[in-house]
């Protein structure tokens, strides 16, 4: 199975997206618990760029690398959208009360949280993401 | 994602949802969610198939959450998987939405 994934920069790529993954978590026989964070980080950093990284979605390149074992993942998402860092983006407020909460702005800090390890650089026009989520 | 509704005794609404709470399933449910909010005070959501939860569903369910508190209503969560279950902590959306672990126990947060 290819362990490189392109999707276009429209919400019917998140199918295709968890069906691949589904598929390489079993090929690795990926540890659930890890499969599951690895899931909801890529899933987190795809949905912003599909969603806020183009102007133009007619040129969008994105794609998703992933290397897999029994307790550890990592994968690499490449975009050619605008320069974002998740690392450096502001995190919504901490929640005090129904009343004051954000409606939104919580896929930044679900990925800080849940991921092992992120690294992040802007080479040349593209965006490279780097993820890890391990069991150890 | 699937969405059902059902009318239980003391003006309790019980929504049962079924399939990944993810953009896709966000989009399912905004329109549904968001008439709930607007219309009923006494809601509980029933998690047992929704195995999956990104934070674009987090945001349905806490725009549909503060509609109804602006009206003094409340909505809880039961049956919440692990992975969910992690989402709402994360995020803290848990501490406005009560996350509880049965029927019985989301219908008496509600009432």
């Amino acid at each position: 199975m290819q362990d490189r994934l392109t999707l276009d920069a429209d919400p019917a790529a998140l199918a295709r997206l968890n069906d691949w993954l589904a598929a390489r978590f079993s090929e690795a026989g990926l540890a659930p618990a890890v499969a599951a964070d690895m899931k909801l980080c890529l899933n987190e950093a795809v949905t912003n760029t599909i969603c806020h990284g183009f102007d133009d979605p007619a040129g969008a390149r994105i794609a998703v690398e992933l290397q897999a074992g029994p307790r550890r993942a990592v994968a690499l998402v490449t975009d050619n959208g605008r320069p974002f860092d998740p690392l450096a983006a502001p995190l919504a407020a901490p929640i005090e009360s129904l009343r004051s909460a954000q409606i939104g702005g919580f896929g930044i800090k679900l990925m800080r949280d849940t991921a092992s390890a992120l690294h992040y650089e802007r080479v040349g026009d593209t965006n490279r993401l780097r993820i890890e989520c391990s069991a150890d | 994602m699937q969405i059902s509704q059902q009318e239980l005794d003391g003006g309790v609404l019980k929504v049962t949802l079924s399939g990944p709470f993810d953009i896709a399933g966000a989009a399912d449910v905004d329109v549904p969610f968001s008439v709930i909010g607007g219309r009923r005070d006494k809601v509980i959501v029933d998690f047992s198939d929704v195995d999956f939860l990104a934070s674009i569903g987090v945001r349905v369910l806490v725009k549909a959450a503060k509609s109804m508190g602006n009206r003094g209503g409340t909505m809880a969560l039961f049956n919440v998987g692990e992975a969910p279950r992690k989402v709402l902590a994360s995020t803290g959306v848990d501490t406005i939405i009560a996350v509880t672990e049965d029927e019985p126990s989301a219908i008496a947060a509600v009432s």
